[in-house]
This record gives structure tokens, C-alpha cells and sequence, in this order.
């Protein structure tokens, strides 16, 4: 519309008196549409009321089975909670606003909190009974203890729904262990078995359809064994489940210069670096 | 099928049903997967800024529930993500899925369907051992008829272990109505190849047929290696259909004595003989069809159009119609390159199958007037239509156009007959000639007996419900069209015409609520007659000059209509220009697609913001042990307030659904 304002012509006619507008051969009047925003919702626009269109039985049916089969996957170890307490962690609740909008990954990322020992609230963490009625806000789904199909997750998560991805950690955990394990001589037969882990991403390439659905079923086979050595262990699991996100942790490797492992000796048991008294901390 | 051209509302409606049902974490995966395409790991974790490992579980639980493709190239075995947004929007149908689930087949269809959504894909196997875990309690007859079966008792059930204590469901039971649904097509068997983006598939098959051809294509073979693509790759998606080709001759047509006992409750005679084999082995993986339980929607959609515009009881009819039609029909929008569907034949169905599809409850003598013989036209109320009408040119309005129909009386037409078999729309031929054959959800032998006795016969109400059909091919809305004669007649619906239609009756609505009756008249007009000078409107509309120039320019600028300039001399001078306004269609549904997505996302916010202001009494609620007795766990003043959020709750979510009819209006049927 205004770009044809701009081409002149000589026609005063009917639209005269409007002033730049004459050359349109209707009369345009402006009153129909808003130019600036204007106080109040203009009289023609009547919302339709809820109330005045209540849901017929079979819509009604259809919210409810809706609400169920989300109570339902809910409740399941593969939800992950939506915002993560950011109040508790002391940025403003506007965060949670879902309207509000977020500028770069970064904001965007703040918007869903981080669960680590940092953001516990010391008021409420100490154990109550009534805690044992909750569930934990889950950051990461919980793949231990489904059924999965190997085959029909791409290799890059085949260590992801066993349970036994922990980003990086376990063969971060070999190599040290090793290193201990070579100072005070102890067997090394969890190492084998994380290298194993590790190995699987380095043995590419073109392979046919039959070496595929072998690897598949023996990943399924070992799947079975690793849960069972994960339900023998579940705290050090749980231990890691509650460190993901956390930034401080990323430099666990760091030796002697590492103050949260100095006073670690080399005779620690499997998976028991981060000191007994502060896994009561933990969700 | 889903709009290629995605907009960013529509992304933004994915992204929040996600994170509605499954959760922050694959929400943030998936909202990244479209907003920068296809990725790696490596670099969704870059964009995303979070740890591999976090990314790693988002994906896992998006692959999980089918919401995306992945392909792994097998040279550098690298793998690439891509999201699925059809399936992405679907989720908001799933409460809707279960419930026409519920009503057609049952509440132990509705139950298998609810495990499948819930966890995404499923085993047989451990459909059967979770629904025997959960329902075993209650009775679960499919129709609800209270005496206890007896039927499994009769021995070599494998899971007569599981469901010792619950003497009411076997395992058997179970998979039998997974069969069912299988063959009815909501259930599909899943592969990994399904999981490959159909783009990937093709290239992937091109890459392998190109090793035939080591110089390269040339001349000829080029045209003969599309071809071989093509084939390939509708082989590889026929593949899934082996199953329910192997189990429909069972469950759906034929010799479908089991079937027909379960439907309707008589449970205590079908199972000694269903036992000696299983129907489906337990390793195969199952998930939710959603093209299929689009035709289930698009059927129940239609009844009430037909509800609105004719009566309560045609729309019966016509529902039992379409049930019988899409045994039939795999999707809505059947894929234009598929060339075994030839548009101008679409699938009939007899006036007989039908019958076996109408419940006995419906009265079909009600609904109909009575005129005299002598006021109806039967030649041209029985007028046979071979070929569908001419959709294209200015089809929408003029629903009472002439067609290039053959009129002819109504007697049997036998070669007519032949040529339907020979296209091989009845696959297996099985409900020949004989009534009793063809299965429904009412077998036939019940209504016989149930109205042989009192007043009319079957024979009665079979003509009855004919009428009912003449009554619907009649309309000028194109609700059936009477296409043979076989069998008391055969009848077919062009959706392609018919949904246009609904379409547009939707569009008016929206028009009329928008813009006033001047407004949906001025583009009605617009519509018949295509574009338009400004200065035949006024007096085509019957309206005054100014009012017809004020109600455009708002449609205009609302988007509706559109305005040409035609020049008539060289200096574009506004007098000597002709303006012609036009309607388009293809614009107005994709804005008004885009403003419903809209619309969706902004409920869906609200009810995030509903539950943030409710956050106390919702986490009390939420405890394990207030779970499921909130009246006497709850405080009064808790109670009345967890009451409330539950009413915003089910008016948000009955808007978004009711937003979603709209959708699926415009957009998928």
C-alpha cells in the first residue's frame, strides 16, 4: 500500500482533501486500522469467551487421555524436568517466564538452571521424611532398567541408553586409575572393561549389514551385563547422575595440584573419589 | 505430507509440545536441530553449549519417541541428526488419537495405544507384559460385557503365568487385539530404516545403484536408473506393510469369525480355537501410525460435517461409510509419485460392506422424510457417477454443476463389476457374494437375530440406509459419490473435493467472525468469479461503494485479499489503472495456518505460566503419596485451588485441540 503513495499523478478526484492519498481511486480512511497502539483493545474485537464454548464430551475425553499419557511418561525415567529451581539459584523468577526471551545460547541455557552442589538450597536439603514422597528433579533421562533397541540408535548413543555414558569421565577415570593402580600394584580389570567402552568409537569404518547386527546384539548382550554390575553399584551412579552440568568437576584429572583429591590416598575404592561426607549433599 | 515450509511458529509449537510431554532436555535438542538442520553431536553440543553428554541423552529420548531421523553415513561413519517435525506436531493429537481409539475399537485398543505412545516404540513382547502388569484388575471386554470369560482357560498360553490373579485378560487376549490394530493399520511394525530421513534413503539407494553404472549415466539410462530409484525406495517403505498385509485377511476382511465374537464381547467361544498359533511373534517393534489415525480423525471430522449439514442419523451412516472406506485408505493426502493409486479410480465400497459397519443401535428409519413416490426423481436420485468431477476451474462453489456423469438407470451392470475386481482394490476378494462372510464391528448374524423378530428385516433396513447414501450423494457438497452398481450399489468419497470444501467453510468462518457478513460476501463473490475490477464490485456485491472500498483494504490488510495493478498506458496514473482484487487461496490457509500455530503457542505458554502460579499446590500434588487421593490429602483451600488449575488446565488444552482440528483441516486431510 504506501509504496504506491509515492507516484504522484495528477488526480485530485475523489479521495481529495486527503493529501497524498488522492491517487487511489477508493476512499481510504485510516479510522478501520490502527496506526499507533492505542489504549484499549479496539470495541470490534470480542473475544470469544471459554466459558461460552464449553469442551463436548468427546474433546473433554481427549484432554484428559492427553493429561494421562503425560502424567504417565512423566513419571518415567525419561523426563527430564523442565526448569530446573533457577529462583533457588538465585536469579530472578522472570526467568521462568516462557514468554521472556533469551539472547544467545548462553541466556537460553541460564533459563533451564544447572543442578549441582552449588545451587543446593541448605534449607531444604537436609533429609526429611517427606522428601521420600518426591521425585528428584531429573536433569538427564535414566536409560538403566528400559528395554532399548539397539538397532534403531545410531552407535554415538549406544553408550548413552546402556547407562554408561558419563561423558568422557570413564576413560578420564581409566587413565588415573591406571596411574594408581601401576604405584600400588593392584589389578586392573575395570580398566580393560572402560577401554573397552572407549574402543568402541575408534573401530570405524564400512562394515556390511551382518557385521552390524552382530555388533548390535552383542552391545544388547553386554547391556544386560553392564546392568547388572550398574544395580550392584547404585550409588556411585546416582553420584554421577548429580554431578552432570557441573563446571567445577571438569578438572578432576588435575593430580596433586587437584586440592579436592589431595588428601585422597592412593588406596580409594572403585568409584569413591569425591569423599563420602559430601554424598549427603546429594539429591 | 507435513508443510515443507516451516515457520518459525510452527518450530516454536514443536519445540513446546516436546518440552510439554518429554521434558526440558529434548526440547532444547530438538529447538536446535531446527533451528540449524541437520548436525552431528559434535556440533549440536558447539550450538548448544552444553555437554556432549547432555546432548547425547536429549537425542537418545528423541529417538526413543521417533521425533527424529538419523543416518549414519557408512564411508566416515559419521551421524547425522535430523528433526522429524511432523512427528513433533503430531504429539498434540495423541489425547485425541487414544480417544477415537477408544470409541472405535475399544478400551483395550485404547490401553496398547496409550503403552506405544507413552514409550515411543514398543516390543510386542512387552506391550503384552506391561498391559498385563497395569490392567490386568479391572475387566477389560473390549465392549464392556460383564460375564468372565472362560475362553483361555483352555490351555498353552504362555502368559497364563502373569495374569494368574487376574483371571479376566490373557496375554493371548492381548495380542490378539494388537493384531487387530496392526491390521487396521494404527499400529506399524518400525525398522531402522524407518528412522532415515526419506532424503537419505533415496540418496542412499542412488548411491547404491549408481555402482551398476561406473562411467556414469547416459541418455536412456538416466530416465531407467530414476525409475529403479523410485521403485527401491517405495519397496523399503512398503516393507512395513508386510505384517498388516499378512494379518488384514484375518482381522479385517474374510474368514473373521474370532473378530467378530471379540467385538462384540462374546469372548466365551473365540479364544480355544485362537490359541494353537500367535498372531505376531513378540520381538517385532511397534509405534503409533499417525498417517493412519489421520484418516481415523479425518472420518470423525467429516461425520459432524455431515451432522451439521444433513441430520444426526445420515451422519451415522455415512460414519459407518467411512469405516468401511478406509480398510482401504493408509493415509489422507495419498503421495502423488505413487503411481499404484490412480486418482481417477479411488477405492469403493459396496452398500453391503457398509451394512456390516452400521451399528444396530442407529435408527435409519428416522431422518428421512416421506414424500410420495411420485415427487422423487429416481433417475436422478440413483444417478451413477463413474468419474469423479472435474476439481479443478471454479469446483468450489458451484456445487451444483453440472457434471460430466453417465446417467443411467439402475439395474446390475455386470462387466462393471469385473473391471472393479480387476483393479484389485478388493485385495482379498474374500466378501464375495455372501453376506456372511464379510466381518464388521457388528457382525451381521446379531443384527438379523436382534431385529428378525421385531419389525424390520435386514433386508428393510439395508434399503433404508441406502437411501440415507442417495440422500448424501445428492448434496451438492459431494459428501459420496455413487459410483456402481454392484452389489446394491458402490460408493466412493473424493476427499480431494470434499475436504477443499471444508476447507473453505472453515476459512468463511474464520472471514465471517473477522471481517462481518459484508466481508465473507465480497470474498465469496471473489472467489466464483476470480479477480475483479474494483468498479464492477460494488454493484456485483450489491453494496455501497464506500463500504465495499473499506471492507477490502482491512481484508487486505489483514492478508486475505490481494490487489493488481494493470496499467492501462504508459504513465501509471491511478485513473487509468485498472485494480483487480483477488482472492488467494494458497496464502490466506498458510497465514492462517501460521497465525493457528500461533495461537497454540501462546496456550501452551499460558498454561506454563498457569502451572508457575500454581507452583506450590502442583508440587505438593505432585508427591507420591497425595498422587491419585488429592480430595483427602488435600486441604479445603488446596484442593479448590488444585480444582481450578485442573480447569485451566482442560480449557487450555481443549483450545489447543480445537485449534488443532483447524490445522488438520487446512493442512492434513
Amino acid at each position: 500500500m504506501s509504496g504506491r503513495g509515492g507516484r504522484g499523478g495528477g488526480r485530485g478526484g475523489r479521495g481529495g482533501g486527503r493529501g497524498g492519498r488522492g491517487n487511489l481511486p477508493w476512499d481510504y480512511d485510516p479510522a478501520g486500522v490502527q496506526e499507533q497502539p492505542k489504549e484499549r483493545y479496539p470495541k470490534t474485537y470480542k473475544p470469544p469467551r471459554a466459558s461460552n464454548f464449553p469442551l463436548s464430551a468427546s474433546e473433554a475425553r481427549a484432554v484428559a487421555y492427553f493429561v494421562q499419557l503425560r502424567r504417565d511418561f512423566h513419571s518415567s525415567n525419561l523426563y527430564t524436568h523442565k526448569y530446573l529451581a533457577p529462583d533457588s539459584a538465585g536469579t530472578s523468577s522472570n526467568l521462568t517466564d516462557p514468554v521472556c526471551r533469551a539472547y544467545g545460547q548462553q541466556q537460553a541455557n541460564a533459563r533451564y538452571g544447572v543442578k549441582s552442589k552449588a545451587t543446593v538450597d541448605p534449607f531444604l536439603s537436609v533429609p526429611m521424611y517427606s522428601h521420600k514422597f518426591v521425585s528428584d528433579a531429573r536433569t538427564l533421562p535414566d536409560f538403566r532398567g528400559r528395554e532399548v533397541h539397539h538397532e534403531l540408535f545410531p552407535e554415538d548413543l549406544w553408550n548413552t541408553i546402556d547407562g554408561t555414558d558419563d561423558g568422557g569421565k570413564a576413560a578420564a577415570k581409566a587413565s588415573k586409575r591406571k596411574r594408581k593402580s601401576m604405584a600400588v600394584g593392584g589389578d586392573d580389570e575395570d580398566d580393560d572393561e572402560d577401554e573397552d567402552v572407549v574402543g568402541r568409537h575408534k573401530r570405524r569404518g564400512p562394515e556390511t549389514d551382518e557385521e552390524r547386527r552382530r555388533r548390535i546384539e552383542e552391545a544388547a548382550q553386554g547391556k544386560e551385563e553392564e546392568g547388572d554390575i550398574a544395580e550392584e553399584d547404585p550409588e556411585e551412579d546416582e553420584e554421577e547422575m548429580s554431578q552432570e552440568d557441573d563446571d567445577f568437576e571438569e578438572d578432576e584429572d588435575g593430580g596433586d595440584y587437584d586440592a579436592e583429591q589431595y588428601f585422597d590416598g592412593g588406596d580409594d575404592d572403585y568409584g569413591d573419589e569425591e569423599g563420602g561426607g559430601e554424598s549427603a549433599m546429594d539429591f | 505430507m507435513a508443510s515443507s515450509t516451516q515457520t518459525k511458529n510452527a518450530a516454536e509449537l514443536c519445540v513446546l509440545l516436546i518440552r510439554e510431554l518429554y521434558g526440558q532436555l529434548p526440547s532444547r535438542i530438538f529447538e536446535i536441530l531446527l533451528s540449524s538442520g541437520r548436525s552431528t553431536v559434535q556440533q549440536l553440543g558447539r550450538i548448544s553449549s552444553t555437554s556432549l553428554r547432555n546432548v547425547r541423552h536429549g537425542l537418545a529420548v528423541l529417538v526413543q519417541q521417533n521425533l527424529v531421523y538419523h543416518y549414519t553415513d557408512s564411508e566416515n561413519s559419521r551421524t547425522i541428526y535430523e528433526a522429524n517435525h511432523y512427528y513433533a506436531y503430531n504429539i498434540v493429537r495423541n489425547g485425541k488419537i487414544l480417544d477415537c481409539t477408544h470409541r472405535n475399537y475399544g478400551e483395550a485398543a485404547k490401553r496398547i495405544v496409550h503403552l506405544v505412545m507413552a514409550s515411543g516404540h514398543m516390543r510386542v513382547g512387552s506391550i503384552v507384559d506391561a498391559y498385563l502388569k497395569n490392567h490386568g484388575k479391572p475387566a477389560n471386554n473390549v465392549n464392556g460385557s460383564p460375564e468372565p470369560t472362560n475362553g483361555h482357560e483352555s490351555g498353552d498360553d504362555p502368559f497364563e503365568d502373569a495374569a494368574e490373579e487376574e483371571p479376566q485378560v490373557s496375554g493371548h487376549q492381548v495380542l490378539d487385539d494388537i493384531a487387530h490394530l496392526i491390521a487396521i493399520g494404527i499400529l506399524e511394525p518400525l525398522s531402522p530404516k524407518m528412522l532415515q530421513s526419506p532424503e537419505d534413503i533415496k540418496s542412499e539407494v542412488d548411491k547404491d545403484l549408481m555402482k551398476a553404472y561406473p562411467s556414469g549415466l547416459r541418455g536412456k539410462q538416466k530416465g531407467e536408473h530414476e525409475s529403479r530409484v523410485v521403485n527401491t525406495v517405495r519397496e523399503i517403505r512398503n516393507r512395513s506393510q508386510h505384517l498388516k498385509m499378512q494379518l488384514e485377511p484375518t482381522y479385517l476382511y474374510g474368514s473373521g469369525a474370532k473378530r467378530r465374537k471379540l467385538a462384540n464381547g462374546d469372548r466365551t467361544h473365540g479364544f480355544s480355537a485362537a490359541n494353537d498359533d500367535d498372531p505376531i511373534e513378540d520381538t517385532i517393534l511397534l509405534r503409533v501410525n499417525y498417517e493412519k489415525c489421520l484418516v481415523e480423525l479425518r472420518n470423525q471430522r467429516l461425520c459432524q460435517f455431515v451432522d451439521d449439514n444433513i441430520g444426526y442419523t445420515t451422519a451415522r451412516v455415512y460414519g459407518a461409510m467411512l469405516t468401511a472406506l478406509s480398510k482401504k485408505l493408509s493415509c489422507c493426502q495419498p503421495d502423488p509419485t505413487d503411481d499404484s493409486i490412480d486418482p481417477m479410480n479411488p477405492p469403493t465400497v459396496t452398500t453391503i460392506e457398509i451394512f456390516e459397519y452400521l451399528k444396530p443401535s442407529v435408527d435409519v428409519f428416522g431422518g428421512i422424510g416421506k414424500p410420495s413416490a411420485d415427487q422423487i426423481n429416481v433417475t436422478s436420485a440413483e444417478k451413477v457417477e463413474r468419474n469423479p468431477p472435474s476439481g479443478d476451474g471454479d469446483g468450489d462453489e458451484a456445487g451444483y454443476d453440472a457434471q460430466t456423469s453417465i446417467e443411467e438407470p439402475d439395474n446390475d451392470d455386470d462387466d462393471d463389476v469385473d473391471m472393479e475386481m480387476a483393479n484389485g482394490y478388493h485385495l482379498n476378494g474374500t466378501h464375495g457374494g455372501d453376506d456372511g462372510e464379510v466381518s464388521g464391528q457388528n457382525g451381521t448374524k446379531d443384527t438379523k437375530v436382534s431385529f428378525a423378530d421385531k419389525g424390520p428385516t435386514k433386508a428393510e433396513r439395508m434399503q433404508r440406509m441406502r437411501q440415507h447414501l442417495l440422500i448424501l450423494a445428492e448434496s451438492g457438497i459431494h459428501f459420496v459419490r455413487h459410483s456402481g452398481t454392484r452389489d446394491q450399489g458402490e460408493w466412493t468419497v473424493d476427499f480431494e473435493i470434499l475436504i477443499r470444501q471444508l476447507r473453505f467453510l472453515e476459512l468463511d468462518t474464520i472471514i465471517e467472525d473477522t471481517f462481518g457478513r459484508e466481508g465473507l460476501r465480497l470474498i465469496k463473490i471473489l472467489r466464483a468469479k476470480g479477480k475483479i475490477d474494483d468498479k464492477t464490485l460494488p454493484t456485483m456485491a450489491l453494496m455501497q461503494k464506500g463500504d465495499v472500498h473499506m471492507k477490502m483494504v482491512e481484508m487486505e490488510l489483514a492478508g486475505f485479499l490481494d490487489v493488481q495493478e494493470v496499467p492501462r498506458d504508459n504513465n501509471r496514473v491511478a485513473a487509468r489503472t485498472l485494480f483487480l482484487w483477488f482472492f488467494d487461496e494458497h496464502r490466506t490457509l498458510t497465514r492462517t495456518l501460521d497465525n493457528t500455530y500461533k495461537a497454540m503457542v501462546r496456550h501452551l505458554q499460558r498454561l506454563e505460566v498457569e502451572g508457575q502460579k500454581k507452583k506450590n499446590i502442583l508440587s505438593i500434588v505432585e508427591r507420591t503419596d497425595v498422587q491419585g487421593m488429592e480430595q483427602e490429602k488435600l486441604s479445603g483451600d488446596a484442593y479448590n485451588e488444585y480444582q481450578q488449575f485442573l480447569d485451566i488446565q482442560s480449557r487450555l488444552l481443549g483450545q489447543v485441540s480445537k485449534l488443532d482440528d483447524l490445522v488438520s483441516v487446512l493442512r492434513d486431510y
